[in-house]
């Protein structure tokens, strides 16, 4: 099959390249445009002339932070066919996002070309409805409506039925969230942790925006916090298996005897998860384990 | 069920990184609140499990090097993630002898005249840890 069987086809190339040359590295970082890597450079750019292809991500946006120097340099870029560059809505980088445990930043593109989508029917989030503020706003609602009366005639219990539902699903409308669709995430994933991601983020731009004054207090204020998030992901993550791990005892063995065991189990879980100690205890027949 | 599709359409949005092979780091994009503004992930470096999958969610197609199977002793260095929100029939992965490279085509009605399809190809590609040497079938 081939990859691009017409002129007018698009071709859009991501990637780590791991490459440096003048064309897309900072002209301060001289020290990258020896000849050593100039050269290893080179089939990449005779790549990027045969195809015909430019080069979306501007010139001097840092894309890489060495762990050691601390230098930011290129390495990661976007080409595509030259008309295919007029699609381009946006192509950057965004520091803030660079999440921790990585050294590299996120190239963000969004792209003029249309595809076909299927949409998702919101629904309503109950989890994140406010009921005070619902339950405030239904009474004042509920108050413009005729005091209850006998209902006597079916017209009537129809009349009084569709007030009381339409008031209802009026409130629902005013005060319930929509459910964002968002189902990216993990069943441990917590708000607290979507809230550390976000401070993260901000120390982390502002990190960058100071990366020319070394001793600026938002570089070790970020490294803290990027080490407090990433430990926090860890614990989180831990925590959730251990919830996993005690359901398993209870519903296999019952709690009264899973208890001795199970403390036993969670210890082993919490200093490794996948020791051999936790699968000895695992496997090991319910009578023999009071032993170990 | 909440799904419903129609031939509505959208502008993809790509998110490319190296990862560093960090499941922290991958965590941290897939659960973050900012996963679901992007339709396209293109990871270099992603996590790899000891099964040799890499971590995804449900509402991403996980798109692996075409090689990942046919030569399973290579460390996989790229992976796509495509939302599932995109139609099926939009995309194809086309096959490419590299462990490093993943190539998908999309199908849409991009140029002036809607009849006559083209396409987009994403190329996620990246330096091999280990050098991959094609088959004398493939080079020919």
């Amino acid at each position: 099959m081939s990859i691009r069987p017409l002129a007018d086809n698009h071709m859009i190339w991501l990637g780590d390249f791991n490459r440096h040359h003048p064309l897309w590295d900072e002209d301060r970082n001289t020290q990258l445009f020896t000849s050593h890597y100039l050269n290893a450079a080179q089939p990449l750019l005779n790549l990027i002339a045969d195809y015909g292809m430019i080069m979306m991500l501007p010139k001097g946006f840092p894309t890489f932070q060495s762990s050691s120097s601390k230098n930011w340099t290129c390495p990661d870029n976007i080409f595509c066919t030259d008309h295919t560059g007029l699609s381009f809505i946006s192509c950057t980088t965004n520091p803030a996002l660079r999440g921790p445990a990585t050294d590299h930043v996120p190239i963000l593109s969004i792209l003029e070309l249309e595809i076909s989508q299927a949409t998702v029917k919101t629904k309503h989030d109950f989890c994140e409805m406010d009921w005070e503020i619902f339950k405030d706003k239904l009474k004042f609602k509920l108050a413009k409506i005729p005091p209850a009366q006998p209902v006597v005639t079916d017209n009537k219990f129809q009349t009084v039925a569709h007030n009381l539902t339409t008031t209802i699903q009026d409130i629902i409308e005013q005060v319930l969230p929509k459910s964002k669709p968002n189902p990216h995430s993990k069943r441990w994933w917590t708000k607290d942790l979507t809230m550390m991601h976000c401070e993260v983020a901000k120390l982390s731009h502002l990190s960058y925006r100071n990366k020319s004054y070394a001793n600026h207090y938002s570089h070790e204020e970020y490294c803290i916090k990027q080490n407090q998030y990433t430990k926090a992901i860890n614990k989180t993550k831990k925590e959730h298996g251990l919830i996993g791990l005690r359901i398993y005892w209870v519903i296999k063995f019952g709690w009264l005897t899973a208890t001795s065991q199970l403390q036993q189990a969670m210890a082993a879980y919490q200093e490794s998860p996948h020791s051999n100690k936790l699968r000895e205890i695992m496997q090991t027949p319910i009578k023999n384990r009071a032993q170990h | 069920m909440s799904e419903q599709w129609n031939n509505s359409m959208t502008r993809p949005c790509i998110w490319q990184q190296n990862l560093n092979t960090s499941l922290i780091a991958q965590h941290s994009l897939l659960n973050g609140p900012i996963a679901c503004n992007w339709d396209l992930i293109a990871l270099q470096e992603p996590h790899i499990n000891k099964m040799k999958n890499t971590i995804s969610s449900p509402y991403f197609h996980a798109i692996y090097p075409t090689t990942c199977f046919s030569s399973p002793e290579f460390t996989l260095c790229t992976v796509t993630l495509i939302s599932k929100t995109f139609d099926t029939n939009s995309w194809q992965q086309i096959p490419f002898p590299s462990p490093d490279v993943v190539v998908v085509q999309f199908l849409g009605p991009f140029s002036d005249n809607v009849l006559h399809l083209t396409y987009t190809m994403i190329v996620s590609e990246q330096r091999p840890k280990k050098q991959y040497q094609p088959s004398s079938s493939t080079k020919s």
